[in-house]
């Protein structure tokens, strides 16, 4: 013993001033925006790792001594829910930024409808579970102190760290009402302590290891028991063990405090979800080694958790010792002030300010601002709880008991477990559910390991713990209704969390939730799906936002308040003065409120302001995901069936097409037979005659043979003609076009009818430009189109003194037209739909003397050379034919001239 | 009929349908491998009186277990980033 007590203080001061001095310069920096590697996840991993306390650096090796490998399943669970179960994590980190979440007290709270009960009970629990594990980590320091310097007294040792710590947290995690709660002075300083004693436990497991000769050296000789601890290590133990740990590294409030909390990006668990399981591997690494050479070369008697310590200080390696115990001093440190700092936020949120707003409400009005009042209330529980950590610790008087506190916390907060998971996964948990479920599992709890803990010392007896109260045997705290024969801590675990996830579920089931408990639900367990947009649970009035603002400057301060208020106008387009008092404004107020007083308070504070108004069922419906999901889905069945209703509609209008186009077909082949029965009668009757009349004079002769010719010819031409239809029709006939003068084609066909225009005495009219207009067409097939038109203007003209005019000219978009107008009376609108029908006649060809497909072929020639046929009508009312033609680009004309 | 319901409207960064649901399962089967490694009765398989360069294979097995473990989370988490950062995008 070498180091005196002088030397050791002077080192843990130094340590503490390295402490404080980073705690502050990186609050500065935060305070002027300059964050930088602050940011980074591994600060995050780092803060993490507050999960190992003096209770792994001292108690590890002390646990592997005793019990073998059984100590590693304290580092798997955590490591099982960090690779595997991160998007719970994840779910927890979204949450707790979007509501502004400031401890495990306070989730759980504001998930079961904002209820101050549950709120109180968690940190009831919270600080019964953390106080030993406080007073644990006092111990392990004057402990370490005593075994380095030498006998001391350990009651000013404890009591010096309680207060360095309380100064500590005090200084940093209370120096401004965060509106997220977040501290990064104290997250530095918490990885800064991370690093020590990673850094200080592998110094002393690589000394320890080479010291020994080498890792076959050191599990050469040594007996199984050893290693394994009993016979059966892979038992119900080692199962109980890896769920406690894997539930305290989501349950614990401090690990809620570093993992949730504090972080500032939801990446950075992508990053810890690898390296904190690495961290712990890292811390594991050695502790085997460490337990198997202490327990070899140490003297019979001498504690195994300070093995860590006592192993270089027997070496006579005083540096190495030094480290060991600033590694054991850090980690003991660190737990303390994070788990000060949940727990004190607990305590001053959920019961402190609970009861300051009752005293307020009952008329007194507090003179001081809020915001006082509750940095005065979260230091004064800091206070509480270090002085609660150091009262158990002077009670228990520093007993080994104190030992296994560790594990007998871990079920103790294992009973936010039920509530917490089945608050984030499952909506129809409710707040009466949680309550009893928490309230059964903390009594089982209590009374079969918390209370037994003491031996007897506090409210059960020896007598009680060994045969039960009043002699019932099947009350026996670690026998409880008869299941005996179990490890204490695997039996507590059973009951205390099984009968509480039972509970929760059934009375969850069994109970109907408050309007605000299903709101709450859903914005919980959707809180990935859901948008910034929740109904409101107030009625606001204008008046209101002069109250909220002296609320905000009460609680925030009123610079903050000033602030938040200018942001929040902003953002409403508001330019001077107080925001409008919108729904939305009282819902972002108590978020932020809720940031730095919880979410009962800041919900009861803000409704005693504006007043709470009773959700509307509808606004609920509006929310209620299931009844939006059946919204939806009826909505979309509706859009189906319109769809259904349309594509019905089509297919009763195709059905009418062909129903007509069928019509059409069955007329025009009665219309064919029609018209070629009509020359076939006359060719078979006139041959007919001449077969059996022998009598037949030559002349007759002639004129029937005459007869007969004409009409096959009449029979080959309407023939040709309905060939040309259907080629036309089916679009197999093609028609070369090229460029040619359309005047030229015009004259062509006017001097074609010029005999039957004689014969009939039509006068007929040119109106054609001096130039050749040119156009791309089939000049036969245009003739064709031109001589029908004009044959039936000659032929159908009824008017005393028939004319027909033809004239050629250019079209506003450069087309040819070409019309043919007659003044013999036109056709009217209705006709003009169906002229180009196949067998239609105008009214005006009342005497038969075409097949009525003239009109039908032109039609359908003009459209296979990409033009146009059709009926137009001039003002006066009179109708004519317009022939369409595509004209011919300029380079065209050019080239062609 | 689940690719046809519309996306709730302007929602918060909702996950992205193919990517997040394979790295979940990704990490489902991480765990599910790790409490089956971890976990009697398969960790019971390994639990022998021999020892493997000077270390009992129980000791060694728990160990190279948990490195994989740490390994395949590694491997993970380089996803999960890229997820996170689309999420975060506007």
């Amino acid at each position: 013993m070498t180091i005196s007590g002088d030397v050791l203080l002077a080192v843990c001061l130094l340590y503490v001033v390295v402490l404080f001095t980073v705690a502050f310069f990186v609050d500065r920096a935060t305070a002027r925006g300059r964050m930088g590697w602050l940011r980074s996840p591994v600060i995050y991993t780092l803060a993490i790792s507050v999960y190992c306390t003096s209770w792994t650096f001292y108690g590890a090796v002390g646990s592997a001594a005793r019990n073998g490998l059984e100590f590693i399943t304290i580092y798997l669970g955590p490591t099982l829910v960090f690779i595997g179960w991160w998007w719970m994590l994840r779910k927890l980190v979204r949450i707790g930024r979007e509501y502004r979440i400031t401890s495990i007290a306070d989730l759980i709270s504001s998930r079961y409808g904002k209820s101050p009960s549950l709120g109180v009970l968690v940190t009831v629990i919270a600080v019964v579970a953390t106080t030993p594990y406080i007073a644990l980590q006092l111990q392990s320091v004057t402990r370490s102190y005593e075994a380095v310097a030498g006998n001391t007294d350990s009651t000013s040792t404890a009591l010096w760290v309680a207060v360095g710590m309380a100064i500590f947290t005090i200084l940093f995690g209370t120096r401004n009402l965060d509106a997220n709660e977040r501290h990064h002075g104290v997250v530095a300083a918490i990885a800064v302590e991370a690093i020590v004693k990673l850094f200080a436990l592998l110094a002393v497991g690589l000394f320890v290891v080479i010291g020994a000769g080498g890792v076959y050296e050191i599990f050469s000789d040594v007996p199984s028991e050893v290693i394994y601890g009993g016979e059966e290590i892979f038992g119900p133990r080692w199962v109980a063990l890896t769920f406690l740990s894997a539930t305290a590294i989501i349950c614990l409030p401090r690990q809620f405090q570093v993992t949730v909390v504090e972080n500032v990006d939801e990446r950075h668990l992508a990053t810890a979800s690898w390296l904190f399981p690495l961290y712990l591997f890292g811390m594991c690494l050695f502790i085997m080694p460490i337990a198997i050479v202490g327990l070899k070369s140490m003297p019979v008697g001498s504690n195994p958790d300070l093995y860590v310590l006592t192993l270089p200080l027997a070496a006579g390696r005083d540096e190495l010792a030094l480290l060991a115990f600033l590694g054991g001093f850090s980690s003991a440190t660190s737990m303390v002030i994070v788990a000060a700092i949940a727990v004190s936020t607990m305590v001053s949120n959920h019961i402190v300010m609970p009861v300051a707003l009752k005293l307020m409400s009952t008329g007194r009005e507090v003179s001081g601002d809020v915001r006082n009042l509750l940095l005065t209330a979260r230091r004064m529980s800091i206070a509480v709880v270090l002085g609660l950590g150091f009262l158990y610790f002077q009670l228990s008087g520093g007993s080994d008991a104190l030992a296994a506190i560790g594990l007998i916390a871990f079920v103790g907060v294992a009973q936010f477990l039920p509530g917490l998971l089945g608050g984030l996964f499952w909506k129809d948990a409710n707040r009466a559910g949680a309550l009893v479920g928490l309230v059964i599992g903390a009594l089982i709890w209590a009374y079969t390991l918390f209370l037994p803990s003491f031996d007897g010392a506090f409210l059960l007896s020896q007598a009680v713990i060994q045969n039960g109260p009043w002699g019932i045997q099947e009350l026996r705290p670690q026998a409880l209704f008869g299941l005996a024969g179990f490890d204490p801590l695997v039996h507590a675990l059973v009951w205390s969390v099984g009968l509480n996830a039972i509970l929760f579920m059934v009375v969850s089931i069994l109970t109907r939730p408050s309007p605000l408990e299903q709101l709450q639900a859903v914005q919980f367990v959707d809180i990935f799906r859901i948008s910034d947009n929740a109904p409101s649970t107030f009625q606001t009035g204008a008046g209101h936002v002069e109250a909220l603002f002296v609320l905000a400057q009460r609680i925030l301060g009123s610079e903050q308040a000033r602030v938040l208020f200018d942001r929040l106008a902003r953002q409403q387009g508001v330019s001077t003065g107080l925001p409008q008092p919108t729904d939305d404004l009282v819902r972002r107020l108590e978020r932020e409120l809720a940031g730095s007083v919880g979410a009962a308070s800041a919900h009861a504070m803000v409704s005693q302001i504006v007043g709470q108004a009773p959700i509307g069922m509808t606004q609920l419906f509006d929310i209620a995901d299931e009844t939006q999901r059946l919204i939806e889905t009826s909505h979309q069945l509706r859009e189906k069936s319109a769809e259904l209703e349309e594509a019905a509609q089509k297919l009763r209008e195709a059905n009418e097409l062909l129903r007509t186009m069928d019509k059409r077909k069955d007329d025009f082949l009665s219309q064919v037979s029609h018209e070629l029965r009509t020359p076939m009668t006359s060719i078979r009757s006139f041959s007919e005659i001449l077969l059996s009349m022998q009598d037949v004079s030559p002349a007759e002769q002639a004129r029937f043979v005459g007869i007969i010719n004409e009409e096959s010819i009449r029979l080959t031409r309407l023939l040709d003609q309905i060939l040309d239809l259907s080629h036309l029709e089916s679009g197999t006939l093609e028609i070369p076009t090229e460029h040619l003068d359309t005047r030229a084609v015009a004259e062509l066909a006017l001097s074609t009818v010029s005999g039957l225009a004689r014969e009939r005495k039509v006068i007929i009219l040119r109106e054609f430009p001096m130039q050749p207009v040119f156009a791309s067409a089939n000049g036969d097939r245009l003739r064709q189109v031109l001589i029908n038109l004009l044959a039936n203007a000659i032929k159908y003209n009824v008017h005393p003194d028939p004319e027909i005019l033809v004239r050629l000219d250019h079209g506003p978009a450069g087309e040819v037209l070409l019309d043919v107008i007659d003044n013999g009376g036109g056709v009217s609108t209705a006709e003009a739909r169906s002229i180009f029908d196949k067998f239609v006649r105008g009214d005006r060809a009342s005497m038969d003397q075409g097949a009525g497909l003239g009109l039908p072929i032109s039609h359908a020639l003009m459209q296979a050379m990409h033009g146009d046929l059709s009926v137009q009508f001039a003002e006066d009312g009179t109708s004519y034919f317009r022939v369409t033609l595509q004209p011919v680009p300029q380079t065209a004309v050019n080239a062609a001239e | 009929m689940e690719n046809q319901t519309p996306p709730p409207p302007s929602s918060s960064p909702t996950n992205t349908p193919s990517q997040t649901p394979r790295v979940r399962s990704k990490a489902m089967i991480l765990l599910i491998l790790g409490v089956v490694m971890l976990m009697p009765p398969v960790a019971t398989i390994f639990h022998l009186e021999s020892k493997i360069l000077g270390v009992p294979i129980t000791l060694l097995y728990l160990m190279a277990a948990w490195a994989a473990l740490i390994l395949g989370a590694a491997l993970l988490s380089r996803q999960l980033m890229a997820i996170s950062d689309r999420q975060d995008a506007p």
